[in-house]
């Protein structure tokens, strides 16, 4: 009778520990859709990971950080830092990626000049900001139970802020003229080309989105953990690379189900592995899932073998 | 100052010794690998603790801890690397090339960094091994000054026997199969080339000179930890790589001399303040990549470009490797 009556207790707590886990696991979820979904669309038209997506979101959080401290408005910081990463991308793509690519340069080379623009960012932003950790001036709400979750009133903006920008993403691919033209680019830019899409423009616009999104990520990504330092983004780029591998790199869609898996894969497995490996989690879903299923879960293209 | 010089230049031939192995990666066989510096840590690891003796901290410390005399520490080193390179290559070449081979080193890299410093006994963590005794330092019985000019002959020897060899291999049917891989896989499969083993050799060649460098410089730190080896240091590898020339061992050296010893020591006379301290680090690294970008804008090839194939027959001339000049279309 007492056996049992344990025995039901720790089903009940393990229970109780998986729900909780599903909670901040749907808060990474979320901060990861948000960056994931960024790459996914700048991906599907140009082609290349950008291995200064990371940066773009320190950026990002750093433009936010900046504005917190003149005006005490989170909506405001956010608006700065989806201005400030926009413009920075955009600007990255036109001034030096696409002389690079009207050049023919390799996609390889394209790889390493990205990298180059991620050291850079890292380290300019260093330079003027410093090394050490800062934190946000936004009051702390405490966690608090709400459904089966612990969350606090930044996870609750977090998942909110994913919601309606995801939902944004979708309605804007589906439901506009651009949005149109984007998957037409994205399919084949040049048939867009000749059928009539101004695809240079609709690549610069998708950058710019793209840029926008990371930093609005790189914003929450900083706000969820309290603070940040010049090294935030740059940490978290494989994870967003694994989120988007998983799901299916430049399908936005198949990048939401990639970040949903790869954020509650990560919290769930805290409870069963030491946290520190959290992220190792992420590394390995990526190397298994480029082995086993390369093409992702929602295929957009092969890539395995491509001519390099 | 003579002392100053003398250990810059056994830095210059360690650092060297690894920029040749990434070329044979990269140069050679066209990958581009972000985890190459895990296989100089794991050389320059396992050669330590072939050397030290055992610890004896309860929870952290060091596996191993033989006692054994330096060229076994090397030996072990570099065969620890080959072994690595091997399987971590055998996994990520099968069947990825490109960006997401690229990807996949180093998602391996930071596995690798997060299991080492987590599992605190094997490599002591975060704090690393150190305690490294000099090689021949007993035997020689030299005093502080002549042990450095011994130090640096011996980095140096070492440098031109990898030199030479590489060269030696570069000529070698193996480096002309390798490079018609690079340049055609499917061309070069359709001539019953087996590319992924090709490949797969070029991994582990450059695994060892990683090897080989991460021992000898593991030696002249006489301590290791992870913060030597991060991702950004792979990065600076490739900066000199492409100023020097892909594919071309002297540019190579010569890239490492500019980028790596060179710009790295002029920086350091500037005047430094205390109130912006990081601004200098940070600023190197900015510079190196403003650096890289640049040479891939102006030069692409290098300052000292791969030389071009030749047919046995001389007269005939053939066509540049496209690997290093951009396409002209588009």
């Amino acid at each position: 009778m007492y056996a049992a009556a344990r025995i039901g207790r720790s089903l009940l707590a393990a229970v109780q520990d998986l729900l909780y886990a599903v909670g901040f696991g749907l808060v990474t979820a979320s901060i990861l859709a948000l960056s994931t979904v960024a790459i996914s669309l700048q991906f599907s038209v140009t082609s290349i990971p950008n291995f200064a997506q990371g940066d773009l979101m320190t950026l990002g959080a750093y433009a936010a950080f900046t504005t917190s401290l003149m005006v005490q408005n989170a909506l405001l910081s956010a608006v700065a830092a989806i201005v400030v990463s926009g413009v920075v991308s955009w600007g990255m793509y036109r001034f030096l990626l696409q002389p690079f690519i009207k050049r023919g340069t390799r996609n390889v080379t394209l790889l390493v000049v990205t990298l180059g623009v991620a050291i850079i960012l890292q380290n300019g932003i260093q330079a003027i900001f410093g090394s050490t950790f800062v934190k946000y001036p936004f009051p702390v709400s405490p966690p608090e139970n709400i459904g089966p979750f612990i969350w606090t009133g930044t996870d609750i903006l977090i998942v909110m802020a994913a919601v309606v920008s995801l939902t944004f993403v979708h309605v804007v691919l589906r439901y506009t003229k651009f949005g149109k033209s984007q998957r037409a680019v994205a399919d084949n830019a040049e048939l867009a080309r000749v059928s009539g899409i101004n695809s240079g423009r609709v690549i610069e616009i998708t950058w710019l989105w793209a840029g926008a999104m990371a930093g609005l990520s790189g914003f929450v990504l900083a706000a969820s953990l309290g603070g940040l330092t010049p090294a935030l983004g740059f940490g978290f780029l494989l994870v967003i690379f694994a989120a988007a591998v998983v799901g299916g790199i430049g399908n936005p869609y198949g990048s939401m189900l990639g970040a949903l898996l790869i954020g509650l894969g990560m919290e769930i497995s805290a409870i069963y592995i030491p946290a520190d490996y959290k992220q190792t989690f992420a590394f390995v879903a990526l190397i298994v899932t480029l082995l086993f299923r390369p093409n992702g879960l929602i295929a957009s293209r092969s890539r395995v073998i491509q001519a390099a | 100052m003579i002392q100053y010089l003398v250990g810059l230049l056994t830095m210059g031939a360690i650092i060297g010794i690894l920029t040749l192995g990434l070329n044979v990666r990269w140069g050679w066989a066209g990958e581009l690998d972000l985890s190459y510096y895990v296989f100089a840590a794991i050389g320059a690891y396992v050669g330590a603790v072939l050397q030290l003796p055992p610890s004896n901290q309860p929870t952290s410390g060091w596996i191993l801890g033989l006692n054994l005399p330096f060229p076994v520490g090397l030996l072990g080193g570099v065969a620890a690397s080959a072994v690595a390179s091997l399987i971590i290559g055998a996994i990520a070449l099968y069947r990825l090339r490109g960006d997401y081979f690229t990807i996949t080193t180093i998602a391996f890299s930071l596995i690798v960094a997060a299991f080492l410093s987590q599992q605190m006994y094997i490599f002591n963590g975060f704090d690393g091994v150190y305690g490294l005794q000099q090689p021949f330092e007993a035997q020689l019985n030299l005093d502080q000054d002549a042990y450095q000019w011994f130090f640096l002959g011996m980095c140096v020897l070492v440098l031109l026997f990898v030199y030479g060899v590489l060269s030696l291999l570069y000529r070698s049917p193996f480096g002309r199969t390798l490079r018609a891989v690079r340049e055609d896989e499917v061309a070069a499969a359709a001539f019953g080339r087996n590319a992924f083993a090709e490949r797969l050799k070029a991994y582990v060649i450059g695994g060892v000179c990683a090897g080989i460098g991460g021992v000898l410089f593991a030696q002249y730190l006489s301590a290791w930890n992870p913060s030597v080896w991060e991702t950004a240091e792979t990065f600076l590898l490739y900066t000199a790589i492409f100023l020097g020339g892909q594919a071309n061992a002297r540019g190579v050296l010569l890239g490492t001399l500019i980028a790596l010893v060179f710009i790295p020591e002029i920086t350091r006379f500037l005047p430094t303040s205390p109130v912006y301290e990081q601004i200098f680090p940070a600023l190197r690294q900015i510079v190196s990549a403003i650096i890289l970008i640049a040479v891939l804008w102006f030069r692409p090839q290098g300052l000292l470009p791969e030389p071009r194939p030749r047919d046995r027959n001389r007269k005939i001339v053939l066509q540049a490797p496209s690997a290093v000049i951009p396409r002209a279309d588009g």
